[in-house]
């Protein structure tokens, strides 16, 4: 059983680090990087930022979305997204859904799995988007490594219909609870990043916590300037 | 023993500095911006950059490719030497306002009269 | 505004926390002694931006530059004394000096912006943020240098001070030719095309070791010169001194 579990995990991974090499996906590639776990009933708010700075200007995203857990394995959440270009105007760019599932209890197997389902509409324009893909958690002593692999469909009449995939990872040191430090890396079209960042939680009573995260991510395959600067705040109650 | 090292090291650069003449090209920075955005240069020569920040607020000159840093403080002018450089374009930005004070040194080998003296 | 002094504050702190770790790995100093190191360090950076107006008539209008040719001088005295001897001194030394030099900058960017009550608030969550992401960046480096350290002894660690310290020298020979104190010589090289100091990448390659797009002769040789020098006299004073104690 542990060698067919061992079996099937190796060929998801390496299944996972292969689609960034097929398909590449376009625009800002640096979001959070989730976790594969969901508590019963959880509910959420977040709020989430990206900056992304060029020697052509900065765009800037930012995020609001709602949630909470569905059933004991799954978590829905629903976004409204606003950007501001290169020409300075902010405004309501997209809606999105989310579903977060836990297929596996945490520690049961070699490594903690987690699926995401996305589906996103943008506000202006005839153009969707849809995302699927696998969270993986694993733990090595005081540190966690985490990877998410998505494979992306654009459709719609304003924009090409087109297959993208992305792969993210984040390797933490739990040092402190309020304070892990940890590497990110961000594959997509076009787009090797890496940085440095951090993620902490405080809790209040019952289930109330506060997570924060923020990174710092440089772009590497180009010589150009080309960086992300990303910051989440989810208040979970 | 590392300050006998040190010292000697010291005198020989200053005894290798020397006092040609050189043209004085002056910059304004106004409203987080600088004028002019491209100032234009003789190459192989010591040039004198004369920097006037105009502004109420301290701005940093900042240039890699020149490999000069400098604070200008509000309503001050501040001078700085730059070359001999070879042709090309150098770029310079303001440190605290990187997105819009931005500007090139472009070195030329004509001789083109952007000096002020 | 805020992504602004986000990246400021990256771009100052980034050179004083890799001196700290590389001092730190190479002998590790007590927590007290290193926040105190970091207080005064703060403290001196905010004394040395007020008393800027009366240092910097001094010497023609040049009296900035020369204190900060001093401070980049002292650093590189400072760290090599502490890679011979380890000295509690020598760290103190080193961090404030390199405090004062890189944190200067900043406190000058904020004490100028901090009038406008709008921007106050994004300046402080940037300068926060940017300090997070700084400190996860230096523990992260901590612990690479220190398996590198365990794995591989002392010397590539040396060789990373010595680098290190040589670029202060060239940073001090940089402000020497901006205030026409010694001659320039033309640019050596041109690696623009291939990395520019301006990329993050370049930015931390520069803060680590110096790196320089566009070095002229003089720095280049500087640079050379005082990193070989830097650790033939790691290698040779402790061999003279156990000579000297045989």
């Amino acid at each position: 059983m542990k060698a067919i579990n061992l079996f099937a995990a190796t060929v998801l991974i390496g299944f996972c680090l292969l689609i960034p090499k097929l398909v590449y996906a376009d625009g800002i590639v640096v979001d959070k990087v989730y976790h594969p776990y969901v508590l019963p009933f959880e509910r959420e708010l977040e709020w989430r930022l990206v900056s992304h700075q060029t020697d052509s200007g900065n765009i800037l995203a930012q995020r609001v979305g709602l949630g909470g857990a569905i059933n004991d394995t799954m978590a829905l959440e629903g976004y409204i997204v606003g950007e501001r270009d290169d020409n300075g105007d902010f405004g309501l760019q997209a809606y999105e859904l989310e579903l977060r599932w836990q297929l596996i209890e945490q520690g049961r197997l070699w490594a903690d799995w987690g699926a995401l389902f996305e589906f996103e509409k943008q506000h202006d324009a005839d153009a969707y988007e849809a995302t699927s893909g696998f969270v993986i958690e694993k733990e090595f002593g005081r540190a966690s490594l985490t990877m998410n692999a998505f494979l992306v469909y654009e459709w719609g009449q304003d924009i090409e219909n087109e297959w993208e995939s992305e792969f993210r990872a984040q390797y933490r040191y739990r040092y402190l609870s309020a304070f892990q430090p940890a590497v990110e890396v961000y594959l997509g079209e076009d787009f090797v990043g890496i940085g440095p960042g951090f993620i902490g939680l405080h809790r209040f009573d019952g289930q109330k916590q506060l997570k924060w995260e923020a990174g710092f991510i440089t772009e590497i395959s180009q010589s150009e300037k080309n960086h992300s600067f990303r910051m989440a705040l989810e208040f979970e109650f | 023993m590392i300050k006998r090292l040190i010292r000697p090291y010291l005198y020989c650069c200053v005894f290798l500095s020397f006092n040609a003449a050189s043209k004085d090209y002056l910059i304004v920075l106004k409203d987080h911006l600088f004028y002019p955005a491209e100032i234009v240069v003789p190459a192989n020569k010591k040039v004198r950059l004369l920097i006037e920040n105009q502004d109420s607020t301290p701005e940093e000159f900042d240039s890699f490719d020149l490999n000069r840093e400098k604070v200008l403080y509000p309503k001050r002018k501040s001078v700085i030497y730059i070359g001999p450089l070879t042709p090309g374009r150098y770029e310079f930005f303001g440190e605290f306002s990187p997105n819009t004070a931005r500007g090139a040194v472009i070195v030329t080998e004509k001789e083109r009269s952007n000096a002020n003296n | 505004m805020l992504i602004t002094s986000l990246v400021m504050s990256l771009n100052q702190l980034l050179p004083v926390a890799i001196l700290l770790i590389l001092l730190q790995v190479v002998a590790k100093q007590s927590l007290m002694k290193l926040l105190g190191g970091l207080i005064l360090g703060i403290g001196l950076s905010f004394l040395f931006v007020k008393s800027a107006p009366l240092i910097s008539p001094l010497f023609d209008y040049q009296g900035l530059e020369y204190a900060q040719i001093g401070l980049c001088i002292l650093i590189f005295i400072s760290a090599l004394y502490y890679a011979i001897k380890q000295a509690t001194a020598a760290f103190m030394i080193a961090i404030i000096s390199v405090m004062t030099l890189y944190l200067s900058h900043y406190i000058i960017y904020l004490i100028g912006f901090w009038q406008n009550n709008e921007a106050a608030q994004s300046l402080f969550i940037g300068t926060f943020l940017g300090l997070g992401i700084c400190s996860s960046f230096s523990v992260l480096l901590y612990f690479l240098l220190s398996a590198t350290k365990q794995r591989f002894g002392l010397t590539p660690l040396l060789v990373l001070l010595a680098l290190n310290s040589a670029a202060k020298l060239v940073v001090a020979l940089d402000l020497a030719s901006q205030i026409d104190l010694i001659a320039t010589t033309v640019t050596v090289w041109d690696l623009r095309d291939i990395l520019t100091e301006n990329s993050e990448f370049g930015r931390v390659l520069r803060a680590l070791i110096g790196y320089e797009a566009t070095p002229n002769l003089t720095s280049v040789l500087s640079y050379a010169l005082s990193s070989v020098l830097f650790l033939s006299v790691c290698y040779f004073i402790p061999k003279l001194i156990t000579k000297e104690k045989s």
